[in-house]
């Protein structure tokens, strides 16, 4: 966790004093609902169907058990007693009042959190990937640099009016987690020839009507100059980026229409324009920053725990739980336990505040008091002891939180959808829990092995479902909600749009429809091949078929 | 290209970091025979103006999309450069405003459009001394919502945007300080 | 979906968000109202368009927000939005029966209201 300083505490509390002034001058009608819209905006505060909604940052998905724990205080005080993970590490509250937000944005204070840029057209909540710090196939860990990019982006008073959203993603890793290439902008540690450490620098990525995938601006640009760069693609983008058009008016559309190669010139030459009076002494405020995140102290443990192994070998529910739960931690004896939140038909994503304390005590005996959000609206448990792993399953069992489905077909990721989202044309939330429900079974979820469906409740995409294996997309044919489904999208480093089996099926049709995918996939496949690759190998158009029904099985 | 259009006609109210004041400038437009002591004229009018008339305050009005290359020989003949914000919602001039302060420009920057009070901070920060901005605007938010809004946050982030100290400035001090120690 | 004169089907009732709640309300005989069963359905175009400027002053009033007509069809249970989305408006999330609507309405019970 980083830990603020009294400039960050400072700045947090003058931000809810900010609000609460403009709140009152909303109430009063010195702002009109127009002009106050931005603001309210930028302090996470949605208008969606029901009621507001609240978007609670989670930097670079990072959460610690007393915030947890103030989140679901929150949830009960001011809420209806559960919160929503979100595809960008974020949290969502769904019924509180306007006239409540301050003093929920003062208790978010009380224990650092805040809900500045979670929306609006502004850089938005930062987010990485949710093994950093503790993945094997780190360079760097990336969250400093997060954390010096959410300061530098916090009330920037150039950038606070861009043509639309700017999303920001950073990975310290070889293997992508944090869907870089699906961002506006994405920086992924590398090293040079020389072994230094530095950034490369993609532009242009976004999921929504038009899916773009990234594409690199700077191969490597030295630590110590990031803050003059992205200044200058952010001079760039508010200058250029077309405003005639909501749905043209994200990066990735100037950088298609311009051309990369110009794209890189209009950045250079803004970077050459740029004289600071004074810079940011960039290096120096990095490593104040990496040495303000808590130093864990591990301890000296074996690679191999005879207690994990033992457990895993008697206990076969826990065996399964543990294949796909767990991640590899740098560190021997640890490990990092994703802990999924899509428990079968049940919705994807939520918890109530009950549950959230639960898993704050569980963070703090198991886990050094660390969470981790990932972008696949699941939990994560850091720094957990393989020693402790079967303790921990244990409890995480009586709370309904061990669900063994990670990465599986029922572990879905849904927007919220038409249930909620006043931009929805459909929703998705049902479709997600019809399909849970019929591929239930967890040995039959175990036989179909990693297979990720992603549900957007509309072509903004939220769900992500461009870069879903299977992706589904809610829309309206002839007055009734109407699925269109996609195949061979991926969210890794191997990013890919997946592309349309065929025209829109109705909600009922949905889970016979993935059934039949799921069918071809397993007649199909050889040996243990996963689902993403027997795609790729046998080409979408005999899915396509088998979507349609129009190909004869072989027995 | 029309001079502002459609703040033309609209009753307007001057503002800076004092409070609201009287506009020592005026608008002038081709053809205009009154005597400007201070005149504003749109761009195309400019070369014209300052060729034609002795030393005087010149201002110019631009777009939010005009080049800096355009106006920068003018730079030390130009008392006042007006740019104009369509819409709140249009941050492009915040960035046009940055450009003109990067390469050079020193005298008056006025911002002029519908901008409300939460933006004064983010204008003035951005290099702009003074907005100009409907009466409309000004009258529901008068200028106390102004000055508090432009003083909400005491100590920003960001360094080097027309502000003296910054929190990543404070830190570096104290970094320095600490090596002196 | 808010719907232009022209292309109006008529009747409509005329529904918003409460501004410092955001509570889903319509406009019936008596002001807003969180009853759905209450709300004033306008028969013509003359009787929408009044609907529709009484939102407008409402907004302008920091009332309410995002006011705007939708068409129903008249049922021996109230209104019903001819439209799924309106529908979900009206009823709450659908996969939390127990939320929305009808918690607001069995909260607005408790309250005396």
């Amino acid at each position: 966790m980083y830990k603020y300083d009294r400039f960050d505490a400072h700045f947090v509390r003058e931000r809810v004093a900010q609000f609460r002034d403009q709140v009152e001058r909303r109430l009063e009608g010195s702002l009109t609902e127009d002009e106050f819209k931005p603001l309210r905006l930028q302090n996470g505060l949605y208008l969606q169907l029901h009621a507001y909604m609240l978007r609670i940052a989670v930097p670079y998905g990072v959460l610690s058990a007393v915030q947890l724990r103030q989140l679901a205080l929150i949830a009960d005080r001011y809420d209806r007693g559960y919160g929503h993970f979100t595809t960008r590490q974020n949290l969502q509250f769904n019924w509180p009042k306007l006239v409540d937000v301050p003093e929920i944005l003062d208790l978010l204070a009380d224990v650092d959190m805040h809900c500045i840029q979670t929306s609006g057209n502004c850089i938005r909540n930062v987010t990485a990937d949710q093994f950093a710090g503790v993945a094997g196939d780190e360079i760097e860990d990336p969250r400093p640099v997060a954390e010096l990019i959410r300061q530098w982006s916090s009330h920037h008073p150039e950038f606070s009016f861009l043509p639309r959203k700017f999303k920001v993603a950073v990975s310290g890793a070889a293997h992508d987690r944090a869907l870089l290439k699906a961002h506006d902008l994405a920086i992924r540690i590398v090293r040079n020839e020389a072994g230094e450490a530095g950034y490369e620098v993609l532009v242009g990525g976004g999921l929504g009507r038009t899916p773009m995938i990234g594409k690199v601006v700077r191969d490597f640009l030295p630590k110590g100059e990031l803050l003059p760069y992205l200044e200058a693609v952010m001079r760039v983008y508010n200058a250029e980026g077309r405003r005639d058009n909501k749905y043209k008016a994200r990066i990735k559309i100037l950088v298609h229409e311009i051309g990369v190669e110009a794209f890189q010139a209009r950045v250079e030459a803004e970077l050459r324009a740029i004289e600071p009076i004074s810079p940011v002494d960039e290096t120096a405020e990095l490593a104040r920053i990496a040495e303000a995140f808590d130093t864990i102290d591990y301890a000296r443990l074996a690679p191999r725990s005879e207690r994990f192994e033992a457990a895993r070998a008697r206990d076969a529910r826990f065996a399964a739980w543990a294949q796909t739960s767990i991640f590899t931690h740098r560190v021997d004896g640890y490990a990092a336990v994703t802990v999924s939140l899509k428990p079968v038909g049940g919705v994807p994503g939520d918890m109530t505040s009950e549950q959230m304390r639960l898993f704050a005590d569980l963070a703090e005996r198991f886990s050094l008091g660390e969470i981790r959000v990932t972008h696949a609206q699941n939990l994560v448990l850091p720094h957990v002891r393989l020693d402790d792993l079967h303790a921990l399953w244990l409890e995480l069992a009586d709370a309904e939180l061990a669900t063994d489905n990670v990465g599986l077909i029922t572990d879905i990721i849904a927007c919220p959808g038409l249930d909620y989202c006043a931009l929805a044309t459909a929703r998705s939330i049902p479709i997600a829990q019809a399909i849970s429900m019929r591929f239930g079974d967890a040995v039959r979820q175990a036989e179909i092995g990693p297979l990720q469906i992603k549900i957007s409740g509309c072509i903004n995409a939220c769900g992500h479902h461009h870069v879903g294996h299977i992706g589904i997309l809610g829309l309206e044919k002839r007055g009734q909600e109407s699925y269109q489904i996609t195949l061979g999208g991926d969210a890794t480093e191997n990013a890919a749009i997946g592309e349309l089996l065929g025209p829109g099926v109705t909600a009922q049709e949905v889970p016979d429809a993935i059934e039949r995918i799921v069918d071809h996939y397993l007649a199909r496949r050889l040996a243990d091949e996963p689902f993403i690759d027997a795609v790729r190998r046998l080409g979408v158009d005999e899915f396509r078929a088998a979507f349609l029904g129009t190909q004869d099985e072989a027995a | 290209m029309n001079f502002a259009p459609r703040f033309w006609g609209l009753r307007m109210k001057l503002l800076d970091r004092d409070g609201v004041r009287a506009d020592t400038f005026s608008r002038a437009t081709p053809g205009d025979r009154d005597l400007h002591d201070r005149p504003i004229v749109p761009l195309e009018s400019l070369e014209t103006q300052l060729s034609s008339r002795e030393k005087r305050h010149v201002g110019v009005e631009v777009s939010n999309v005009a080049s800096v290359e355009e106006l920068a020989p003018h730079f030390d003949d130009l008392a006042l450069i007006a740019i104009v914000f369509p819409a709140y919602s249009d941050g492009r001039g915040f960035t046009l405003a940055r450009r003109l302060r990067n390469a050079g420009f020193r005298g008056v920057l006025r911002a002029v459009g519908p901008l409300i009070a939460d933006q004064f901070a983010h204008a003035l920060a951005c290099g702009f001394d003074e907005i100009e901005a409907p009466d409309a605007i000004a009258e529901r938010q008068p200028y106390e919502q102004w000055r508090r809004a432009g003083a909400s946050i005491s100590l920003p982030y960001q360094q080097g945007y027309s502000r003296a100290n910054s929190i990543f400035e404070q830190r570096r001090l104290a970094r320095r300080g600490e090596c002196n120690a | 979906m808010a719907v232009s004169t022209k292309r109006r089907l008529l009747p409509v009732i005329l529904i918003a968000n409460d501004l410092r709640s955001g509570d889903v309300v319509f406009y019936g005989d008596d002001g807003w109202t969180c009853d759905l069963g209450r709300a004033r359905v306008a028969q013509d175009h003359g009787a929408a368009d009044d609907l529709e400027a009484t939102g407008a002053r409402s907004m302008a009033r920091q009332n309410v927000v995002d006011a705007y007509l939708i068409e129903i069809e008249p049922t021996t249970d109230g209104p019903r939005p001819r439209h799924f989305r309106e529908r979900f408006k009206t009823t709450g999330p659908t996969i939390y029966p127990h939320l929305g609507r009808r918690f607001g309405a069995a909260q607005a019970a408790a309250a005396g209201e």
